[in-house]
């Protein structure tokens, strides 16, 4: 019998020939209710045939089969996309036969193969075996990766570490805050600035400033080029203007069950500066609302 | 002035217990505080900040610190800066010096813990008469020495409790807990009759049958 339930964390990885339907991938595993996007990562490696390398490392299959699998891979571009999600129902199952046999999330397989039904390159009507998308086979794969990008903590860095207030899991371990009503013009951001997600600066500037401020108060398309140019660089979590839409017609601050997610602040040189909950504070300077409730991180 | 009733109705849900709790509750004297017991302090936390948040328009601050299993929530009023009240959240038991308990006691206070009506309708849970004479008495042993006034703990068990009550009390305490050996309360300093540098240079002139005589005998 399939296993059900004991959510765990995969990765599904767009190959360079995927990259044009990135919007429409993520609109899928965004759809499915089994899945949540925890993290997006554009990456260019050294070479093709190094990030194959890495990525089949773990693979089950013969080391000669994945050669022949892979040899399209080496004609693609030198960029890839990783989306790690939260896979909230696995439901494993053993598959294959003999060397190829394997434990595989059936979840994770339905999506990764809607996908490519899709996205395949499709030769006379027929769906060729040129994948668009890769997928993890377990979560120790998942660790490997985000390791290889740079996680030292592997899937760790999912885990909250602040478990006593609510915090975004990329923060550190906090153990003194202060609750207290602050002035919204106080508050300050860091922004990217320059050309793309891999050639960027990081810039502070005025709430008012923010695209994501702008982008409600003006024009929304200033909050997607925003968006589009550093998604996936210097922004790993799931943005995108829809749901921030969304968010800013039903959001209410500190509302029952959500009490104790405050945005979090730092002060910095007389200003405030925000470490979570930039969406948030730009909703409410966007509703003109004069001050807020904040969680200032001390240590 | 905070409504500590709000607070305990809004964890009335969870396994907590107010250890020690003033009988005036829940009036509360400024820069008071409440020690509180419970399996799962981030939840509880939670809960009060939740309660909290409404007061932050008021003129308080809520300050945050956690250590380890220890959380403690104080309100301050920003006027004065000074606090209010403090919760001081404990999933596990707080350490002690003079006196070696299992850590079981903690989950056998939360188990037994009893629902008692302060006042005005007012209830919370607290420990059960027994454990809450072993807290009486930790906390005696813990200051001895330091806080004579402590002696009043000691006076309560033997006041409010019969011979049967007492010796069961005994046993129970004597089932958590344990007194450290004397030598980890009060380490002994071994004293030299030489210091070090004479020390040395005796042993380097000393013929190497002599020293090692020396080190096996003294």
């Amino acid at each position: 019998m399939p296993e059900v339930g004991n959510e765990r964390y995969d990765y599904i990885l767009i190959w360079g020939h995927g990259l044009v339907y990135v919007h429409e991938i993520l609109s899928m595993i965004r759809e499915d209710l089994n899945f949540e996007i925890k993290k997006i990562i554009y990456h260019k490696p050294k070479s093709v045939r190094k990030i194959i390398d890495i990525i089949y490392s773990y693979d089950y299959a013969p080391i000669e089969h994945l050669k022949y699998k892979t040899k399209y891979l080496e004609l693609t571009s030198n960029e890839v996309i990783f989306i790690f999600i939260e896979n909230k129902k696995p439901t494993v199952d053993l598959l294959g036969e003999g060397a190829f046999r394997h434990e595989e999330s059936l979840t994770l397989k339905d999506i990764k193969e809607a996908i490519r039904n899709k996205y395949n390159p499709y030769k006379d009507g027929i769906r060729t075996e040129d994948h668009v998308v890769h997928a993890s086979d377990n979560e120790l794969q998942t660790d490997y990766i985000l390791r290889y990008l740079g996680f030292h903590e592997g899937i760790n860095i999912f885990n909250d570490k602040n478990k006593f207030i609510s915090c975004p899991n990329y923060m550190n371990q906090v153990s003194h805050f202060i609750i207290k009503e602050i002035n919204i013009s106080s508050l300050v951001c860091n922004m990217a600035t320059g050309l793309n997600r891999y050639n960027f600066a990081i810039k502070m500037t005025n709430l008012q400033e923010s695209p994501h401020y702008k982008g409600l108060s003006e024009d929304i398309d200033i909050y997607k080029n925003y968006i589009d140019k550093f998604l996936g660089g210097p922004l790993t979590e799931d943005y995108y203007p829809e749901k921030f839409i969304t968010l800013s017609k039903k959001f209410r601050y500190l509302e029952e069950g959500y009490s104790d997610s405050y945005v979090l602040v730092r002060k910095h040189e007389g200003k405030f500066l925000i470490l979570d909950g930039l969406h948030r504070a730009s909703i409410l300077a966007s509703r003109s609302v004069g001050s807020l409730t904040v969680g200032e991180v001390m240590e | 002035m905070l409504e500590l009733k709000d607070f305990f109705s809004a964890i009335k849900d969870e396994v907590y217990c107010v250890i020690k709790p003033d009988i005036n509750l829940p009036k509360y004297s400024k820069g008071s505080d409440i020690d509180i017991f419970c399996y799962d302090s981030n939840v509880l936390s939670k809960k009060i900040l939740a309660i909290g948040n409404k007061y932050i328009v008021e003129g308080f601050e809520i300050f945050i610190s956690k250590n380890n299993d220890q959380i403690y929530i104080d309100f301050k009023n920003k006027i004065d800066n000074e606090i209010e009240f403090r919760f001081d959240i404990y999933s596990s038991l707080p350490e002690y010096k003079n006196l070696l308990i299992k850590p079981a006691f903690f989950e056998n206070v939360l188990e037994n813990r009893i629902s008692f009506e302060m006042n005005d309708g007012f209830s919370i849970f607290v420990p059960c008469l027994l454990d809450d004479n072993i807290l009486r008495y930790i906390e005696y042993q813990e200051w001895y020495g330091r806080r004579p006034d402590k002696i009043k703990h000691i006076d309560y068990i033997l006041e409010n409790n019969s011979t049967l009550e007492r010796a069961i009390f005994l046993q129970k305490l004597h089932h958590y807990t344990e007194l450290p050996r004397v030598e980890v309360v009060y380490p002994v300093k071994k004293k030299r009759m030489l210091p070090a540098s004479l020390r040395k240079a005796i042993s380097k002139l000393l013929p190497k049958k002599i020293k090692i005589i020396i080190k096996r005998y003294m």
